[in-house]
């Protein structure tokens, strides 16, 4: 509490920051801000141009700012729970990670791009969802379908694109301050500060953001009976430092992110005292775009992302692994006419990985050496073109691994929007390549394929009033699934038998003025199921831990000029999970009791007259649901619980 | 504490004078354009003027209130009760259904008369004889096609919609050696940050003169604005609700009555404009 003062006794020291002249963005912005906005805003994640979300090639939902603001989203976990097909699902060791559409997404399936820069873990990857500030985020963009033509092996059932904290004219910045408790103490500290300069051609952004919070303040338990307390043994801690700079047609980035968890429900039977896992992520980037006469423009690009993941070192577990991936691409796109867009790209690069002296020989590479490297050439294509029957896109990737078989994964769809209303369909492959830890573990691991159909259909029924429904049918030929065993924490990875599922995405949005309601309900059925470490036994049609039924809610009214009150929320139900181990060491499973995760937020803005200066209040997890993530696949670990009953103050001031 | 208190009593003091009052004004938010054309609204009509804030699909109006002048399309788009006379500026985003009210609403438009507006820029550049009206909205659609109207036997005007800001740099492409200068439409779903930022840089550029309908804009890069300030858009909104209350019919459609030129001479020299002094000596507002 002490930080949230003196934070705000700083603020108050500061002088007001009016705008000298009228800013005629703002009126112009404001005057755009309509429901028609919002429905057809624009996102370049399914096809790296800028189309709108109601004609773009995927089914993509678009989160705002001022939404995960007015929501008081604590993180990324808290605005993923709005977000109809996508879930949060158990891994081990105190992990959470991304369900799509049912299916397990945190087995590198599911791609997560911060400005750009890919963060799943080199070794398995991982996703560490909760690293990521709700507040330094600008907007999301999620593709809740496959993304592998244009992204490659990762973004096999969705993409989440982060876009942090951007300036919108010359000079801005914003400090904020988040501060939360739950009843057995201190849940969360979070700061986080901005600012970004534009000088001309230069755009300067630089982010920082620290956190320290807890995953869990209940007690857990293992299939053995064993318990304790996690309020002081599942801390979660942040830090992230994001620079980045442009000019004229060049752009660099770096990051240095560095996340550390404490755990004591390790690969299921509890530990005899928390330990500490480090997953450091450091990337930079430098990128220029070329323009080539009138219609053709060439984007090389250089990244570099060194890693130590899951990074451990006691007597319980030892795994220190520094890996690093270094990625050359040419990018050329061609636009000879209006409605035609062709881009094509190819990406080379190498994953190098090395074990620290002291690892045990067991954790070596293939062929028991301490290094490992492989490289992977990419080829992609995609071409969109206006049709007077509507927008026709296809593509299509190749890659060729130095270990495991080519990949070739072809796309087509078909968007058309007229006034009212739109409809998409869709057909993508996708795959998900194996990283370093599933060669080693596997060396005769191969790329699981995936193949979706999707049909979306968007209607605006009133001015304010839009709808749209989408269904979907998913196949993943020879997923590779990890399980360990809980005793001994030995990991394995194998293709498995099909998996999939099929479903249905409705969605309600009302917009009026500052007042705006989002309601959405997702279903899946996994009746193409046959990998036995997802199912449920006796229930066919649902997969482990990914609730069949969700309903998300988000609704912002401003009772008085400068309040919002949001109330927001997930229910879930159809939830299946192990829960225990019989006398013979078997696993016993259960249908968990429907959760009604209900948040409250109320903000205040232009606090003290001081414009730019506001201050939030909720209540997170209203009605102490006893929410708990249940492990995804069959692997021995029980439900771990979520956070109890939260309270949270924010203070954040903008200039 | 001290600063709050003496606005609470003029609040107090403001909401028993509004009691009763005929016109009110309706805000759609409380950014300082809105708040400027609000000022000189209140001044031009020199009677207190209670204002709203409009912050949903109806708003609170005090009993007897006859006449509502809107600031903003959002505020102009409040369901007033159908007996209302409506005066609305301030809203390029989008108009008014006139089956809602018993009297035909009142719009006092963003930008003066397209003539006066074409007047002004051929006397800035006497050379201008293909002119380039960029604009995005459909609801624009009709405004680009009465400038070309306006334009006839003047110069050509060369109508150009920019549907995605993906198609903004192929289109100002395809204006290279075919326009003389650039006008922008007063369109929010044209002018956005980036857009002007590509428009600026195309036009500086190709020594390209860039002409916007606020002052604002040559503040950013732009050439010159022929605009009507937002003071002068709520000085017109409040003479149109004057001329209501004493009966006198208003067209639906008004233009303000002011019309200034604001010119950048950085950005003049940076697309090639070259302006006689005895035209330097016109410009209202003359920046460095």
């Amino acid at each position: 509490m002490r930080f949230l003062l003196i934070t705000l006794l700083s603020l108050e020291a500061c002088p007001p920051a009016f705008a000298a002249t009228p800013d005629d963005f703002e009126f112009f912005g404001y005057e755009k801000l309509t429901l028609e906005e919002a429905v057809n805003m624009k996102t370049g994640v399914a096809t790296r141009s800028l189309v709108s979300a109601r004609e773009t090639p995927g089914v993509v939902t678009i989160v705002a700012r001022d939404e995960i603001q007015n929501s008081g989203a604590r993180s990324l976990v808290d605005v993923l729970h709005l977000v109809p097909g996508i879930e949060i699902g158990l891994d081990v060791q105190g992990n959470i990670g991304v369900i799509s559409r049912g299916i397990w997404g945190n087995e590198g399936r599911v791609l997560v791009i911060l400005d750009g820069q890919e963060y799943n873990d080199l070794g398995y990857g991982n996703l560490a969802i909760d690293r990521f500030s709700a507040d330094s985020i600008e907007r999301i963009e999620i593709i809740r379908g496959p993304g592998s033509v244009l992204y490659g092996g990762s973004a096999e059932l969705a993409v989440i694109n982060i876009i942090s904290r951007r300036t919108g004219g010359a000079a801005a910045g914003r400090a904020a301050a988040t501060y939360g408790r739950t009843a057995r103490g201190e849940a969360r500290k979070n700061l986080d500060l901005f600012y970004g300069l534009e000088q001309g051609k230069l755009k300067l952004s630089a982010s920082a953001f620290v956190s320290h919070a807890v995953r869990s303040d209940k007690g857990y338990t293992d299939f053995a009976g064993n318990g304790y307390e996690m309020q002081d043994a599942s801390a979660l801690k942040s830090k992230n430092l994001n620079v980045g700079v442009e000019h004229g047609g060049f752009k660099g980035r770096v990051i240095i992110d560095e996340y550390k968890t404490t755990e004591r429900d390790h690969f299921g039977v509890n530990l005899e005292r928390p330990v500490r896992l480090e997953y450091s992520n450091h990337f930079a980037e430098a990128a220029y775009e070329f323009k080539l006469g009138e219609s053709l423009t060439l984007t090389p690009k250089f990244n570099l992302n060194t890693q130590k993941p899951w990074n451990e070192r006691d007597e319980f577990f030892f795994y220190d692994k520094k890996i690093s991936r270094y990625r050359e691409g040419l990018q050329a796109r061609y636009v000879p006419r209006e409605g035609v867009d062709i881009l094509a790209g190819m990406e080379f690069q190498q994953d190098r990985a090395k074990v620290s002296d002291d690892t045990p020989a067991a954790d070596f590479f293939p062929g028991g050496s301490m290094h490992a490297a492989y490289d992977n050439r990419a080829f992609y294509t995609q071409g969109q073109f206006d049709l007077p029957l509507g927008r026709l896109v296809l593509g299509a990737r190749y890659e060729h691994h130095s270990v495991y078989q080519d990949a070739v994964v072809p796309r087509a769809a078909w968007t058309k929007a007229w006034e009212r209303w739109h409809l998409k369909l869709l057909y993508s492959e996708a795959f998900r390549s194996p990283v370093i830890e599933n060669i080693r573990l596997n060396t005769s691991i191969q790329p699981e394929k995936l193949s979706v159909f999707e049909l979306e259909s968007g209607y605006e029924a009133a001015q304010n009033l839009y709808v749209s429904a989408t269904v979907f049918e998913m196949a993943i030929r020879k997923p590779i699934v990890y399980y360990a065993d809980p005793v001994t924490s030995a990991e394995y990875y194998i293709n498995s038998d099909p998996t999939g599922s099929r479903g249905v995405e409705l969605l309600g949005r009302y917009k009026q003025g500052p007042h705006y309601a989002d309601v959405s309900y997702s279903f899946y059925s996994a009746t193409r199921n046959r990998a036995a470490l997802y199912a449920v036994p006796g229930h066919s049609d649902a997969l482990l831990g990914a609730p069949m039924h969700k309903a998300a809610f988000n609704v912002c009214v401003s009772p008085a000029k400068d309040w919002t009150v949001d109330p927001s929320g997930a229910w879930l139900a159809g939830r299946y999970g192990y829960y225990g181990a019989d006398a013979a060491g078997s696993g016993l499973s259960r249908a968990f009791d429907n959760v009604l995760l209900m948040n409250l937020y109320v903000q205040k803005k232009d606090v003290f007259g001081r414009r730019g200066l506001s201050a939030g209040a909720g209540i997170f997890d209203l009605f102490n649901s006893n929410y708990a993530y249940i492990q995804t696949y069959d692997s021995g670990h029980a439900p771990l619980p979520s956070l109890s009953r939260e309270y949270v103050a924010k203070l954040s001031y903008e200039f | 504490m001290r600063r709050a208190l003496p606005g609470f009593c003029c609040a107090v003091l403001f909401a028993g004078m509004a009691r009763g009052q005929e016109v009110v004004a309706v805000l759609g938010s409380d950014i300082r354009p809105y708040q400027d054309a609000f000022e000189s609204f209140k001044k031009e009509l020199g009677i207190p003027v209670q204002s709203i804030i409009a912050q949903g699909d109806a708003v609170a109006l005090p009993r007897g209130t006859r006449i509502v002048a809107a600031f903003g399309s959002r505020a102009a788009q409040v369901k007033y009760p159908s007996h209302i006379q409506l005066v609305y500026g301030m809203a390029p985003a989008g108009g008014v259904r006139d089956d809602r009210y018993d009297h035909p609403p009142v719009q006092v438009e963003m930008s003066p008369r397209m003539e006066d507006i074409l007047q002004r820029l051929l006397s800035l550049q006497p050379s201008l004889r293909r002119l380039a009206v960029l604009w995005s909205s459909p609801a624009r659609a009709d405004e680009a096609g009465q400038f070309q109207t306006a334009a006839s036997g003047k110069m050509t005007v060369l109508s150009i919609r920019i549907r995605d800001v993906s198609e903004l740099s192929d289109k100002l492409r395809e204006i290279k050696g075919s326009a003389d200068a650039i006008w922008l439409l007063a369109d929010p779903f044209l002018i956005t940050a980036d857009n002007f930022d590509i428009i600026k840089q195309f036009s500086w550029s190709n020594s390209l003169p860039f002409y916007c309908p606020t002052e604002g804009l040559v503040n950013k890069g732009a050439t010159a604005s022929i605009s009507s300030s937002y003071q002068e858009i709520g000085k017109t909104l409040a003479v149109v609700v004057r001329d209501i209350q004493a009966g006198v019919d208003s067209p639906a459609q008004v233009f303000p009555a002011g019309m200034q030129v604001s010119l950048s001479r950085a950005s003049a020299e940076r697309t090639g404009l070259k302006v006689s002094d005895q035209e330097l000596g016109r410009v209202e507002k003359l920046k460095p």
